[in-house]
C-alpha cells in the first residue's frame, strides 16, 4: 500500500515505530512516500527511491573524490548520504605486502588511488554519523580498469552472497549494493592484483558489443523496476539476442524484453 | 461555489542527476523543481544538530534579479515540514526553475518543491499545498492566470499542510479587507484538498504500474 507523508500508518498502539514513520499525537504517521513494510511488530515505510543506506559487508563500487594525505584517507562517492571514507590502513599495498603503513606510503597515496579512479570495496564499518568506511583488503577489490559503469537505483540490487559474477556471455559483472554496476571483461582466477596491474590493451569490438548489450539489458530491466541479479540479467541477455545492440535503447524494445524476461523467469520458477 | 483550479499535470523523476525531480504544471505556469540531498556539506555550512536547507529560485531569464522573497518564503515553509533533525551534518538543496509564468508562480513553486521532495524520499511531517487567490472589488478568483492577477487589486498566497489542513504560511499584496481574507481561506482550504488528492493519484500512477 502506498503512503504519502502525513498519512496515518496505523492507529493501533501495539506496533513499534520503524524508519520512515513518526508519532503525531500517538498516531503512527508516515514521513516519506513509500510502501509499508511490516516485520512482526515493527512497522516502517520504505521510500521507493532513496539514497544508498549502507550495511556492513555490502559490496560497493565508488569513485574517488579526493585524496586527503593529511588524514591518511580517500573520500569516495558511493551515492550514500555522506561521503564514504577509505582509510590508508584498510587498503592492500601493490604486490599484496602486509605491513604497517609508513610515512612513505602516505606520500605514495596518490599513486595507489587518485581522484576520478573507480574502485570496488566492501563496507567495513559505519561511523556514528552514518558515513561508511570501506576496505579493499582482498585481491577481489581495488581499482577498476577498463569497462562500463552504470548507475541504477540502489533498491534494485538485492543483498546476496556474491556480487561478483562471470556471466556465461563472457563479461565480468560487479553488482554494487549502492546501485553502481560495473561491467568489464572477465579477469582469470588467481591473477587478481587488487587493481594495481591494469590491462590497458584495446578491447576487441566483439567484446565491446557484448558489454554494451549487457549494459542495455540492465538498463531495460532497471527501467521496468525489475530486480537485478545474475539470473535476470542472463535471461534478459538471451532474450535480447533477437535485436541489434543499438536497437536495445529504444524504449519500446526495452519494455518488451523486460516483460519477456519477467514472464520467462516466472515460468522457470514454477518448474 | 466549488473552487476551480486550473489543470494540474506532473512528471516525476524527469532529470537523471538529482535525487528527486518534478516538473509541475498548473495551467500554463510551469516550474521544474529538483532536489539534491541529503548529501555531505562543506564545514562552513554544516550544522551539527540538523540538516541545512538551501532553496534557490531561478527566474526564466538569468539577467532578472533573484527573487529572494520567493526563496525565503519557500525555505521557511519547507523548514517547518521537513524532518531536518533526522539528517544532521548534511545539506538538502531545493532548486526551482521557472519555465513559464502565467500567474500563481509562487504557489506553483511551493507545490513543485513538495513533489520533488516526495520523489527524493526525504522524510516530511506532512505535505503542503499552496493556493493563490486574487481579489478585485467585487469578486475573489482562485488560481488566476497572469492577466487576471494583473487586473486585480490584491492577491493572497496561502500554504496549507495536509495533516490538519491548517495554514502554515500567508503572504499577500495589495489592499485586502478582513472579509476578503476569510473568503480566500475558505476557498483555499477546499482547493488544497484537491491538490492533496492530485499528489496521491500521481504518486500511485508513478509507482503502482498494475493499478
Amino acid at each position: 500500500m502506498l503512503c504519502l507523508p502525513g498519512d496515518t500508518v496505523t492507529e493501533d498502539a501495539d506496533y513499534m515505530r520503524g524508519h520512515g514513520t513518526y508519532y503525531k499525537s500517538k498516531v503512527l504517521t508516515s514521513s516519506v512516500a513509500g510502501c509499508i513494510d511490516k516485520v512482526n511488530k515493527l512497522l516502517s515505510v520504505r521510500p521507493l527511491r532513496t539514497r544508498y543506506n549502507g550495511e556492513i559487508g555490502d559490496i560497493v563500487v565508488g569513485r574517488v573524490i579526493d585524496v586527503q594525505t593529511e588524514h591518511k584517507r580517500w573520500r569516495i562517492d558511493t551515492s550514500s548520504r555522506l561521503d564514504t571514507i577509505l582509510l590508508l590502513s584498510s587498503v592492500n599495498l601493490p604486490g599484496g605486502e602486509l605491513r604497517r603503513k609508513t610515512v612513505e606510503d602516505e606520500l605514495m597515496m596518490k599513486s595507489f588511488f587518485k581522484e576520478g579512479d573507480l574502485i570496488s570495496a566492501e563496507v567495513q564499518s559505519i561511523f556514528a554519523d552514518g558515513a561508511l568506511s570501506v576496505h579493499t583488503r582482498n585481491l577481489k577489490y581495488g581499482k577498476l580498469g577498463q569497462g562500463v559503469l552504470l548507475r541504477v537505483s540502489p533498491s534494485l540490487v538485492e543483498r546476496r552472497k556474491t556480487h561478483f559474477h562471470n556471466l556465461p556471455c563472457g563479461v565480468h559483472l560487479i553488482l554494487g549494493n549502492n546501485g553502481y554496476i560495473w561491467i568489464s571483461l572477465p579477469v582469470s582466477e588467481g591473477v587478481e592484483s587488487g587493481g594495481f596491474a591494469i590491462n590497458l590493451d584495446p578491447v576487441p569490438l566483439a567484446d565491446r558489443e557484448v558489454i554494451s548489450r549487457v549494459r542495455n539489458c540492465i538498463l531495460a530491466l532497471a527501467k521496468q523496476k525489475m530486480m537485478l541479479h545474475s539470473t535476470s540479467i542472463n535471461t534478459c541477455y538471451e532474450i535480447s539476442q533477437s535485436y541489434q545492440v543499438k536497437d536495445l535503447i529504444k524504449s519500446k524494445i526495452m519494455t518488451e524484453i523486460a516483460q519477456l524476461t519477467n514472464e520467462k523467469m516466472k515460468i522457470e520458477e514454477l518448474q | 461555489m466549488a473552487p476551480k483550479l486550473r489543470d494540474l499535470i506532473i512528471t516525476y523523476n524527469n532529470l537523471a542527476n538529482p535525487d528527486g525531480s518534478a516538473l509541475f504544471c498548473q495551467g500554463n505556469t510551469i516550474v521544474q523543481a529538483y532536489v539534491f540531498g541529503p548529501v555531505d556539506v562543506s564545514n562552513s555550512k554544516e550544522r551539527s544538530e540538523k540538516a541545512s536547507l538551501f532553496v534557490t529560485f531561478k527566474p526564466k531569464n538569468s539577467y532578472e534579479i533573484r527573487k529572494e522573497l520567493y526563496e525565503n518564503y519557500i525555505r521557511t515553509v519547507l523548514e517547518t515540514i521537513i524532518h531536518l533533525d533526522m539528517h544532521p551534518r548534511t545539506s538538502i538543496s531545493v532548486i526551482l526553475q521557472e519555465m513559464q509564468d502565467d500567474g500563481c508562480l509562487l504557489s506553483a513553486a511551493v507545490n513543485s518543491a513538495c513533489c520533488a521532495l516526495l520523489d527524493a524520499g526525504i522524510p516530511m511531517k506532512c505535505m503542503i499545498a499552496s493556493v493563490t487567490s486574487c481579489i478585485s472589488v467585487d469578486a475573489i478568483q482562485l488560481d488566476p492566470n497572469k492577466e487576471a492577477s494583473q487586473k486585480s487589486d490584491g492577491s493572497i498566497v496561502l500554504t496549507f499542510e495536509s495533516s490538519k489542513n491548517g495554514i502554515i504560511s500567508v503572504t499577500s499584496e495589495g489592499e485586502l479587507t478582513f472579509d476578503n481574507i476569510k473568503e480566500a481561506i475558505k476557498l483555499g482550504c477546499l482547493a488544497s484538498k484537491e491538490i492533496y488528492d492530485f499528489y496521491h493519484k500521481s504518486m500511485k500512477k508513478r509507482f503502482l504500474i498494475n493499478s
